[in-house]
């Protein structure tokens, strides 16, 4: 939920210099979105002119072809899982500053935010590896978190979970307090008022943070790549093929990837902006300031 | 200091003339080269080596015999690690043009000929070599036969038990996973052990092309670190990454050990269906793990490179690099020429005549 | 605050012996009663109060002076420093105490800002606390009552202030409290609809036997919703009272300041009117306070005794006001002081010494508390001999 109106940079040129002052800053924007718009999606212009759709068969008709799909898809749905069920309420008491020492907290989000994929991997072995306290322990349930699914989630877990908590920190943070206080005096339990205005509300910053965080799941490489080598995602899937078969074998599987990842992070996107249009500008509380 | 002053000079002066990023490249590395060499620092000189290896060349490559190079030399050096398969096919696709490909086992050089190169030499082998963590259960039985005590016959039976953590790269990928299937293949009839035990330490089907236990592979990276974190009780090495990396090892006999080109027909008597995700499968038959080093002509390669590279080859061929692989865990063999003599720079060609 | 210090006592208190037509409202009668003391901002906010069923009390002062910091408290929002809040007999805070969570508590809090949820319509804000939500018959009622049939289904976003402001006295009503507390209720709507709101707003209070506690910086505006009158600034309670006896009878000078007492004027620079009358400042009072809508020139010719004090002024300026014409007089103290001058007489030259006369004024001690002379003007404590300190704000205050 973005809270402050969001200040085009044309109208706030209208507002400070007038007119003549909008047209020099409104080419300069255009062109500035312009050229980070096409350099984003240069990428994904070299993909798509690299394919060829014999290639793609050729790749995709293979016995198994589409089980790391099947695999990613799994493993990301259950690390999403994971992360809105615990993620959630970290993510709410770091908004709301219901944890002693929240500052520390919240350093511990954005350390494993800093730390490469690959360094994360390396320690997770350490952590969770077979031989260590904790993989005895996984071992006695029957699980593994080295070369198996639960490892590829474990991986995945790590990797999207620093954009998904501070994404929904933001998003409670943007839902004012007082809010929640006028539903529970107006009879609310904290879980009803939490169910009818504070998810409501952050509802639309959760989605965009619940996409980031499928993005980084599926696409989660550098962790995998230590920790999870098997069972192949799609990621390691296209590291494979590439090293295996080369270049040509390997990009129809980024192209899977894309079209896997890109529509849950675009619908969240579209819904937010809709959902910003709905409720106006500036309108969480819905009152002029004094 | 004045050397590391003059250098400076000489390299704001090359900028003008060589293309702007590797001659600002080799400036710098020679630079920081001449202030650590001190006063054996050769003139510099432009030209840059780029230099692509087989990941497990990379501590030697980039750690001693690259620097060392621009010292004797002049030239700049850039070195990148990987896959020897998977360099050669980013090489063959135009992703990366290198002007130095050494590999391990020659195909990936071969599959490159004729248009990148039409030899290479043959310098050193690899043997493999079984790393074992020596707190795991079984590493009494491990550090018997690593002191030449105990059977390594005990040592594949340890292994083929059920829970063992085996460690090794994935055959699809990588040279040293095929050869390490092959080797327990050829562990199995020179130990004159039960034929399951190849399937009971691998997992079934590791020779005809399911790749066997898919959490025995771990990427090349990933494998090291996993044993020296404790968390596999063995895994796959060459003896240069058990020496580089002090892991505690087993020697495995010359027969078995890929490291050998005398023993070449022996080897090719292992061979193996390499597991494929995508592409069609394929039949690999045992050859020794040796080093192989090739110039690679790329178009866009200046002058400047071209002979950096040609150096950088016969530096790599010369005594002192040979001593350097030695002193890593390399076996030495007499450079051996493969392709016609008339395709070699002549640098590279002075340095044969020399050692021969 | 002397007397509110002690501590509120936790059973039910012992009879009404203190005095003569002073109600007690007891930890188990139905009304709010609180004695509370908040931080906020390094300030200590302190109030004691009770306020009976039916009654609405004002609470006035400036800004910052702690007015919504109580009434957050008194809700439940603020943990309390120490003291406790109670609401029909039942404890809904104590300090060190789990407070009664917000829920259960039955508070109607209509804030400044008044809170209503973004994403719901006009109709679902009010009818937020009702079974039925927006469906409820009761959201039509309030919405025709409140003038808001138009917004019922528009976003808050697309409400004006005031529009806002009067959804969110709905909301607050539709929940049926059994306490109001209204902070500026009525402060984004125009006079008009200010004067019917706020009506509506006093008859519900009593028709439903609610106790109303209402922020305002409006004194007019508290006497014509409040039966009575608290003066709170900088965190304290300086008194409670009917609102004319806030205006007649401050209890400090401070008080007086706050309600529109422009000078004050030493004590003995006043001759008593009429002259052979016993003064009516009292002995040991220090100063008078002067309030420019109990001031006037002294009349050539009393039609009619007046009562009160005579002092001298030297006039500074005239300016129209409305039909009238206002003198702006200098004191001795140097303060001015708008006198209305009676129609129909020709304004006085500029410079010209005035005598003013001053109806029954307030006096003070040397400290600026309230002494109760003879001006009796407002029905002051019966207990009242004179020269008394004037009781501050308690809970028990007489009313």
């Amino acid at each position: 939920m973005a809270t402050a109106p969001v200040l085009h940079p044309w109208a706030y040129a209208d507002r400070r210099n007038g007119r003549r002052v909008v047209g020099v800053l409104g080419v300069l924007g255009a062109l500035g979105a312009a050229v980070v718009w096409l350099a984003l999606l240069g990428p994904l212009g070299a993909l798509l002119a690299h394919l060829s759709p014999s290639a793609i068969q050729r790749s995709l008709s293979a016995p198994q072809a589409l089980a790391p799909l099947v695999t990613s898809v799994e493993a990301s749905a259950v690390a999403l899982g994971v992360l809105v069920a615990a993620g959630t309420p970290l993510a709410w008491a770091m908004a709301r500053n219901r944890l002693p020492a929240p500052r520390l907290w919240e350093s511990g989000v954005l350390v494993s935010l800093l730390m490469p994929p690959l360094v994360i991997g390396l320690l997770l072995v350490f952590l969770v590896g077979p031989l260590t306290p904790i993989g005895r322990g996984l071992a006695d349930v029957h699980l593994s978190a080295s070369n198996t699914f639960f490892a590829l989630a474990v991986a995945e877990i790590y990797e999207a979970a620093p954009y998904y908590v501070l994404g929904a920190s933001a998003a409670f943070t943007s839902v004012e307090p007082e809010l929640e206080e006028h539903a529970r005096l107006l009879g609310d339990s904290w879980w009803r008022s939490f169910r009818r205005v504070t998810l409501p509300l952050a509802a639309p910053g959760l989605a965009s943070a619940l996409a980031m965080a499928w993005a980084r799941a599926i696409g989660a490489f550098g962790a995998v790549l230590i920790i999870a080598y098997h069972p192949y995602g799609l990621p390691m899937q296209i590291w494979v093929t590439l090293q295996q078969t080369g270049l040509a074998a390997a990009l129809p599987f980024a192209l899977i990837l894309l079209v896997v990842a890109l529509p849950l992070p675009v619908l969240a996107y579209v819904w937010t902006a809709r959902a910003r249009v709905a409720s106006g500008p500036g309108t969480t509380v819905g009152d002029p300031v004094p | 200091m004045a050397a590391a002053v003059a250098a400076a000079g000489v390299s704001l002066s090359l900028v003008a003339f060589s293309t702007v990023a590797s001659a600002s490249a080799s400036a710098s590395a020679s630079a920081s080269a001449s202030v650590s060499g001190g006063r054996h620092a050769a003139a510099h000189r432009a030209g840059t080596a780029d230099v692509a290896f087989a990941g497990s060349l990379l501590a030697v490559d980039n750690e001693v015999v690259g620097p060392a190079f621009e010292r004797a030399t002049g030239y700049g050096y850039t070195g990148r690690g990987g896959g020897s398969i998977g360099l050669s096919h980013d090489i063959g696709a135009g992703e990366i043009s290198p002007g130095v490909f050494e590999s391990v086992g020659a195909a990936p050089i071969a599959a490159l000929e004729p248009q990148f190169t039409r030899w290479y030499v043959r310098f050193a082998s690899s043997p493999l070599v079984l790393a074992y963590n020596p707190h795991g259960p079984d590493a009494a039985v491990f550090r018997a036969a690593a002191q030449g005590r105990g059977s390594l016959a005990a040592v594949f039976k340890a292994m083929a038990r059920p829970g063992f953590l085996l460690g090794r790269t994935n055959p699809a990928t990588d040279p040293q996973g095929q050869a390490f299937v092959m080797m327990v293949e050829l562990a199995q009839r020179y130990l004159h052990l039960p034929a399951p035990i190849v399937d009971q330490i691998l997992g079934a089907g590791a020779t005809t092309g399911s790749g066997g236990n898919p959490s025995q592979i771990f990427a090349e990276t990933a494998l090291d670190s996993h044993l020296e974190a404790g968390q596999l009780d063995a895994a796959s090495a060459f003896l240069s990454q058990a020496v580089q990396l002090h892991l505690a090892y087993v020697r495995l006999p010359a027969a078995i050990d890929f490291g050998d080109p005398a023993d070449a027909a022996h080897y090719a008597s292992a061979h193996l269906v390499v597991p494929a995700a995508t592409g069609p499968e394929a039949v690999v038959h045992g050859a020794p793990l040796v080093v192989d080093v090739a110039t690679l002509r790329q178009p866009s390669a200046t002058k400047a490179d071209v002979s950096a590279s040609d150096a950088f080859v016969a530096y790599l061929l010369s005594s002192a690099g040979r001593r350097a692989y030695a002193k890593e865990g390399f076996t030495l063999l007499p450079n051996t020429l493969f392709g016609p003599r008339s395709a070699v720079p002549v640098r590279v060609r002075r340095e044969l005549r020399r050692v021969r | 605050m002397r007397e509110s210090a002690r501590p509120v006592p936790r059973t039910r208190t012992g009879g009404d012996g203190e005095g003569v037509g002073a109600t007690r409202v007891r930890a188990d009668q139905a009304g709010l009663r609180f004695d509370v003391a908040v931080d906020r901002r390094a300030v200590v906010v302190q109030m004691a109060l009770a306020v009976a069923v039916g009654e609405c009390v004002a609470l006035v002062g400036p800004s910052g002076a702690g007015k919504s910091t109580v009434l957050a408290a008194v809700a439940g929002l603020l943990p309390l420093r120490s003291g406790s809040v109670w609401l029909d007999g039942r404890p809904l805070s104590s300090a060190g105490r789990r407070p009664v969570p917000l829920r259960a508590r039955r508070v109607g809090l209509l804030t400044q800002r008044p809170g209503l949820f973004p994403h719901l319509d006009g109709a679902a804000n009010i009818g937020y606390s009702l079974p039925g939500g927006a469906d409820h018959p009761r959201v039509r009622e309030l919405a025709d009552v409140l003038e808001l049939g138009d917004v019922l289904a528009a976003r808050p976003a697309r409400m004006s202030a005031g529009q806002r402001q009067r959804v969110g006295l709905a909301r607050v009503m539709a929940a049926d409290p059994r306490a109001l507390l209204l902070d500026e209720p009525f402060s984004a709507l125009d006079r008009d609809l200010r004067d019917r709101t706020s009506a509506w707003v006093a008859d519900e209070v009593r028709r439903r036997q609610v106790p109303c506690l209402m922020v305002t910086h409006d004194l007019a505006e508290a006497q014509r919703v409040a039966g009575r009158v608290a003066v709170l600034s900088g965190g304290a309670c300086l008194q409670v009272a009917a609102p004319e006896a806030v205006v007649r009878a401050p209890a400090t000078r401070a008080v007086a300041q706050l309600v529109g007492y422009h000078a004050f004027v030493r004590a003995e620079l006043t001759r008593p009117v009429p002259s052979t009358s016993p003064s009516p400042v009292p002995p040991g009072a220090a100063t008078i306070g002067v309030h420019g809508d109990l001031v006037s020139l002294m009349p050539e010719a009393p039609s009619k005794p007046a009562r009160g004090v005579e002092i001298i002024g030297r006039l500074r300026s005239l300016a129209a006001s409305g039909a009238a014409v206002e003198a702006f007089v200098v004191l001795e103290d140097g303060s001015d002081v708008p006198v209305r001058l009676p129609p129909g007489q020709p304004a006085p030259a500029i410079g010209t010494e005035l005598r003013l006369l001053v109806h029954s004024p307030p006096c003070f001690d040397a400290s600026g508390i309230l002494l109760h002379g003879a001006e009796a003007a407002v029905p002051a404590p019966a207990t009242a001999s004179p020269p008394r300190r004037a009781p501050a704000c308690d809970w028990t205050t007489t009313r």
